[in-house]
């Protein structure tokens, strides 16, 4: 009689654990699977977007209260753009921590290459003060916006997100109904991915090198200007480029401390005369490199205020269609080293960050 | 209303909960207990005795309390991966022992009686048994898809701690011996094989330790208590196991180490 009864509990106690087990095993399987088979489709586990959302142009203040030009300010970056509010007590916080946790700990060419635009759904509450405060708590290079509900309304809709609803509460307590996802842009201004709520930082960290990668990887590798002869104000800049990503590039402009202005010159033969005539852009192939020399492309810095003097380290600010600002340095040769600088495999440029 | 407490996904709040199934568990393990007491009651001149293994008991069952019940309870099963550590050390290596030392020996007397039962009690309580099972199931319980799945519902959080707690018991069970008549181990081996749960505990602290990302969902994409990152928390309960499972279990060894040294001296005579 005991024994059966022992029987019997052993036998539910077992049944329970394999249902619940089952359950478990069940649900999380499908997930799991479901990302795997994501990851094995577009090789990131992110959703791929059923139709690929192009970037808004779209102005708002940050929290500086500078009006913030979305598209121009987050051109060249992999940009991931959140709708929340800093009152939210689950979604929004998680979210921002985990994209925060994972962002710090990436290589600072990856890193760098990253902007979070934070855009709020509560007018009401959230001052451009508390915004900052908030962000701040994950990490400090994270844009926020505010606008008004109708501004913000406008861009939600426009993304093709529905609108945040105020959700019961009464005067200032109440919550907001808002898209959980986080939408990522490429360098090419459109998101094929979003990252709803629930994005592991494992799913992040492997996601997120891989974005970075999808653009142009710009690698200037060497920067050398010719001394000018005599102290005089106008100098040439020969750049080597190589582009390692997949997607091609253009240099649109360069800008330097040392001179007034720079512009982007090719060397072109009219009928036997060598004259030289101002570009607007040069191409940098996915996958190419770019050397720029004398009787070829060049940049001409126009304007020098102070004598250049070979060994000098001139800063420079190099801006590209997708891959944003760059600054570096060049290095200033005489003229005779000039040919032996840009034959030589051994970098002129210094990396100065960005 | 919640029965047991599980992951809820809802932001944390110090207000109470009611956990009404955690009471009634409570409740049976105590009536249960009275009513052994009742069919076997104390012998004379065992009555400081008894009271100690009615303090043991009671002790071990408010501690068990404690770590189901709101607010450890709630926080380990849906907020903090160190308070669901905290519920584990609790659960798998202080109550226990607690609990086995408070029940009188007597009380076994029945087992003795069921052949099919004795067979059962021996086969799981022999020592190699007994550190398979109580592993097994702490590995099995902190794997992230066990440990995400089954903490969601109400049902499998129960399920977990239930499993802690039996397999607990079964651990502790060749230490404290609560059958005299069947001194399981040499006292000595009896420090060995608590020393090996020493070591057989490290791989879930080196996993909990040092993952680059927190390995629970349930903890990841809980809503934060008190601002704590969900790595730190990982972290915090990887050392907890560590340094505090360590502490306990070496104190365990000492009290087992002292406990057969002073009988030894009293047997030669020299207490």
């Amino acid at each position: 009689m005991h024994t059966t009864g022992m029987k019997k509990f052993v036998t539910l106690a077992l049944t329970l654990a394999v249902i619940a087990g089952a359950a478990g095993w069940g649900c999380d399987r499908n997930d799991a699977d479901s990302a795997a088979s994501r990851v094995r489709e577009s090789g990131f586990r992110g959703i791929t977007l059923d139709r690929p959302t192009p970037k808004v142009d779209f102005t708002l203040d940050d929290t500086d209260g500078r009006p913030f030009h979305f598209m121009a300010e987050t051109e060249g970056y992999i940009t991931l753009l959140f709708f929340g509010y800093t009152h939210c007590p689950d979604v929004c916080p998680v979210h921002m921590a985990n994209l925060a946790a994972v962002l710090k700990d990436l290589p600072w060419e990856v890193r760098s290459r990253i902007k979070v635009v934070f855009v709020s759904t509560d007018p009401a509450r959230d001052t451009p003060a508390r915004i900052r405060q908030w962000l701040d708590a994950f990490d400090p290079s994270f844009i926020g916006l505010a606008g008004t509900r109708a501004e913000v309304d406008r861009i939600m809709v426009s993304f093709g997100l529905p609108t945040a609803q105020i959700q019961g509460g009464n005067g200032t307590d109440y919550i907001v109904g808002h898209a959980s996802q986080i939408l990522a842009f490429g360098t090419d201004n459109v998101a094929r991915l979003a990252y709803p709520f629930g994005t592991r930082q494992a799913d992040w960290a492997h996601d997120l090198p891989r974005l970075a990668r999808q653009g142009p990887d710009l690698r200037i590798t060497k920067a050398v200007i010719a001394a000018p002869a005599g102290g005089g104000e106008v100098a040439a800049l020969y750049l080597e480029i190589a582009n390692h990503g997949a997607t091609d590039d253009e240099l649109l402009g360069v800008a330097s401390s040392s001179a007034k202005r720079a512009e982007l010159h090719r060397q072109v033969d009219h009928g036997g005369i060598t004259t030289m005539e101002e570009i607007e852009s040069l191409a940098i192939p996915a996958g190419g490199t770019v050397h720029m020399h004398p009787g070829g492309h060049h940049v001409m810095l126009l304007g020098i205020e102070h004598p250049l003097n070979p060994g000098e380290t001139v800063p420079l600010e190099l801006r590209f269609r997708h891959a944003g600002t760059r600054n570096y340095y060049a290095t200033v040769v005489g003229y005779a080293e000039l040919e032996r600088a840009l034959e030589s495999t051994t970098p002129h440029a210094v990396h100065g960050g960005h | 209303m919640q029965w047991w407490c599980s992951a809820q996904g809802v932001p944390w709040s110090w207000s109470w909960q009611a956990y009404p199934g955690v009471w009634l568990f409570i409740i049976l393990i105590a009536v249960g207990y009275s009513k052994l007491l009742r069919t076997n009651p104390a012998r004379p001149g065992e009555e400081s005795s008894r009271r100690r293994r009615i303090a043991s008991f009671v002790s071990g069952l408010v501690l068990l309390w404690l770590s189901l019940d709101w607010p450890i309870g709630a926080l380990g099963a849906g907020y903090l991966a160190s308070a669901h550590m905290a519920q584990f050390l609790n659960m798998g290596l202080i109550v226990p022992p607690l609990l086995l030392y408070g029940i009188p020996a007597e009380a076994f007397t029945p087992i003795g009686r069921r052949p099919a039962l004795t067979t059962t009690l021996r086969f799981l309580t022999n020592p190699i048994i007994a550190l398979v099972i109580f592993n097994a199931v702490i590995i099995v319980t902190h794997t992230p898809h066990v440990a995400d799945s089954l903490m969601a519902t109400q049902l499998g959080s129960f399920l977990i701690d239930l499993a802690w707690i039996v397999s607990a018991l079964i651990f502790w069970w060749p230490v404290i011996a609560p059958i005299p008549e069947r001194p399981w181990m040499h006292p000595l081996l009896k420090v060995g094989y608590i020393a090996a749960q020493l070591i057989l505990g490290k791989p879930i602290f080196v996993y909990l330790t040092f993952a680059e990302y927190p390995v629970y969902a349930v903890y990841e994409l809980a809503p934060r208590v008190n601002g704590i990152a969900a790595i730190s928390d990982q972290q915090t309960a990887g050392l907890m196991m560590e340094v505090v499972g360590a502490f306990i279990l070496f104190a365990a060894t000492t009290i087992v180490f002292l406990h057969w040294a002073r009988r030894e001296a009293r047997d030669d005579g020299k207490v």
